[in-house]
């Protein structure tokens, strides 16, 4: 069963000079419990592709459908709260926020939906930290943490809310190979072990062999 | 709580931006609230003038010849004052005063003569301001009937005659007559003008000037009944205006009605002794202007440090939104963090503006020249106390509130409109 589902889409960037096809005639299905890797060389539309995938941003022409859900459709506030409860993000550069200590950063989610108590986000940030192993740095800034420290909370903050799908943006591209593969290890048990539907873009072949399927892309073009 | 956080975050880490905030805020908070506490001392309610808003006073008459242009104010003739205040309805007390107070030479027999304010008052007076006895008592009923020579002297002017403070049954003379000392009462400060004096002389009606079938030296003071407004009251002396008006129609005059008696607020923007009454609601409107002036403008300029702020956090923003912060929880969370800088600023600001009333005073308070040259002690500087008061924190905090609503909702408006893959694509 496809958990995403994109039908011949396109954007197009507009600026006042030129006109850039980033994703041109897009389709592709997405399996519940996949573990998908994106590759292409730089510029080919692979960011493009995952924040539309998240939500982030609209197809210039397509729908996508996430779970049954045409997003076409839907407003800002109830595109939010989709992305809220149905997909993490993880980033290459981890986007943690400088101002909020290790713990307010991983209940972000959290804080933003509805009828979750205080007491409760405390727990479930005490139970994603722990399993992340970084409970002892709760209290620690996101500038006193090495940067496979900040991926694994950024992984802590994108599962909280314990969304189906999460998406990946060279989640190790800021970090060496050791640390890389520390995430990538983090990345397969989120599938093997919670099902979660995992879609991520990356530059390394070693690590895309060893996700489900390979999807390539050239100049806007989905190619394998 | 993250609030504050974010607050901290940023005093560290954009220094400049956010003091630059902080001190325009103040700035704009410090000038407003200057304007509104100079506005404001008039009706403080502070002792002996605590029932401020429970006083009504009167002390001028406007007659005007009805063919003519002539028209002239003055003082109340007591016949008339008697006609027109005594007996309203909602009225607890009322008490004359002798307008004529011309400063006195005071002394103790044979010895230094100082110049000092005098206040001609009856025993009602007393009951109307809650002057502190340091000393003694004021007057009573019979000695105000028997005009006897009695006094009350201020502390300071016990102080400067005695040498000391409780001087109660001692002799002094005002104007070369003997008088005696009844009662030592705390000073008061000089811009309480309707009950500041250095010293009280006791006062018979029947000394109050009427020279003028018009016109004369009575001050009617009134204290009205708990609830009671100044309307009720106003209303009431409007009719006998009127009823007044057939004797004064018939030597071809009017005596024109402004409003009387006035308030603590309509005393203080004047009017009275001129030909108009005081108008207090236009009064408020070029106060409301200013205000708005003094807001509206350092808004404008907030505005743009508080989208150079935000610059910085754009991705923050961004990622907000992606894990889902809707719109307006971006806007309110703008405006909360914002607040927290307007209302430091905002404090600040209040106490930079009360030292600044206190110490500058002079540039704002004046007292009538008669009074600046009586005892040294004279000085046209509010109590701390009347400018410290819950009234002008409410203000300052209702000025803050505006301000943030004005500087920040544009930004954080234009902030949260930023579409979330663009906001996370600017690099930090
Ligand atoms: N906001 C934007 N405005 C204009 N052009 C953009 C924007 N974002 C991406 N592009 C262009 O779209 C193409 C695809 O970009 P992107 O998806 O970021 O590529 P990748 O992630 O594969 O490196 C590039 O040519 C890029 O310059
Ligand atoms: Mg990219």
């Amino acid at each position: 069963m496809a958990i995403i589902t994109l039908k011949d889409v396109n954007k197009v960037y507009r600026t006042k000079e030129i006109e850039t096809l980033a994703l041109e005639n897009v389709n592709l299905k997405i399996q519940k419990g996949e573990f998908v890797s994106i590759m292409g060389p730089s510029g080919c539309g692979k960011s493009t592709l995952l924040n539309i995938i998240g939500l982030l941003d609209v197809p210039t022409s397509g729908t996508i459908t996430i779970m049954d859900d045409t997003t076409g459709k839907m407003n800002d506030s109830q595109l939010s709260s989709f992305r809220n409860r149905n997909i993490g993000f993880v980033f290459q550069s981890f986007h943690l926020i400088p101002s909020l200590n290790v713990a307010e950063n991983v209940a972000l989610p959290l804080a933003y939906r509805s009828g979750v108590s205080a007491k409760e986000r405390h727990e479930k940030v005490a139970e994603v930290l722990t399993r992340l192993g970084l409970s002892h740095r709760m209290r620690h800034f996101p500038g006193q943490l090495s940067g496979g420290q900040c991926q694994r909370v950024a992984i802590a903050r994108a599962i909280i809310g314990d969304p189906q799908i999460v998406l990946a943006d060279e989640p190790t591209g800021n970090l060496d190979s050791k640390m890389g593969q520390e995430v990538m290890d983090i990345l397969h048990q989120l599938n093997k072990e919670d099902g979660r539907t995992i879609v991520m873009v990356t530059h390394n072949e070693s690590q895309a062999r060893m996700t489900d399927r390979i999807v390539r892309f050239f100049d806007g073009r989905q190619v394998e | 709580m993250n609030y504050f956080r974010q607050i901290y975050y940023e005093m560290k880490h954009q220094k400049m931006m956010t003091w630059v905030s902080i001190s325009g805020t103040a700035l704009a908070i410090f000038l407003v609230m200057a304007f509104v506490m100079v506005d404001q001392i008039n009706s403080v309610e502070v002792a002996p003038e605590s029932n401020r808003s429970r006083i009504l006073i009167a002390s001028g008459f406007h007659v005007k010849n009805q063919k003519g242009m002539d028209s002239s104010t003055s003082g109340l003739n007591l016949d008339i004052a008697r006609r027109l205040y005594e007996n309203l309805e909602g009225v607890e007390v009322l008490s004359y005063i002798n307008a004529f107070n011309d400063n006195c030479d005071v002394n103790l027999p044979g010895q230094e003569i100082f110049t000092m304010a005098p206040k001609n008052v009856d025993n009602e007076f007393w009951k109307i301001y809650d002057f502190t006895f340091i000393d003694g008592r004021p007057f009573d009923e019979a000695e105000v009937k028997s005009d006897a020579k009695l006094v009350v002297l201020t502390k300071s002017a016990a102080r400067s005659l005695f040498g000391e403070e409780k001087v109660a049954g001692r002799e002094i003379e005002v104007d070369a007559y003997p008088y005696r000392v009844v009662g030592v009462v705390e000073d008061v400060n000089p811009l309480l003008s309707s009950s500041f004096a250095n010293f009280y002389k006791l006062c018979n009606i029947a000394g109050i000037k009427n020279d003028d079938p018009y016109f004369g030296s009575a001050n009617v003071v009134m204290l009205l009944k708990e609830g009671v407004s100044a309307e009720s009251v106003k209303t009431q002396v409007e009719n006998r205006y009127k009823m007044i008006q057939s004797e004064f129609s018939k030597e071809g005059y009017e005596a024109v009605y402004h409003g009387q008696p006035y308030t603590s607020e309509e005393v203080a923007i004047g009017g009275y002794g001129s030909n108009n009454g005081p108008d207090l609601d236009s009064h408020n409107v070029v106060q409301w202007i200013i205000y708005s002036i003094l807001i509206l403008l350092p808004a404008i300029n907030l505005s743009s440090m508080t989208r150079g702020r935000l610059r910085h956090r754009v991705a923050e923003i961004g990622v907000r939104r992606a894990f889902g912060a809707k719109r307006n929880s971006i806007i309110r969370q703008i405006l909360g963090e914002n607040l927290i800088i307007t209302f430091f600023g905002g404090m600040l600001g209040l106490l930079f503006s009360i030292i600044f009333v206190w110490l500058a005073s002079n540039m704002f308070f004046s007292m009538s020249g008669a009074l600046e040259q009586s005892l040294e002690v004279v000085n046209a500087r509010p109590d701390l106390g009347m400018l410290f008061r819950w009234k002008n924190f409410f203000w300052a905090l209702l000025f803050c509130f505006v301000l943030n609503v004005l500087s920040a909702t544009v930004p954080a408006w234009r902030a949260s409109k930023v579409e979330p893959a663009e906001a996370l694509s600017f690099a930090r």
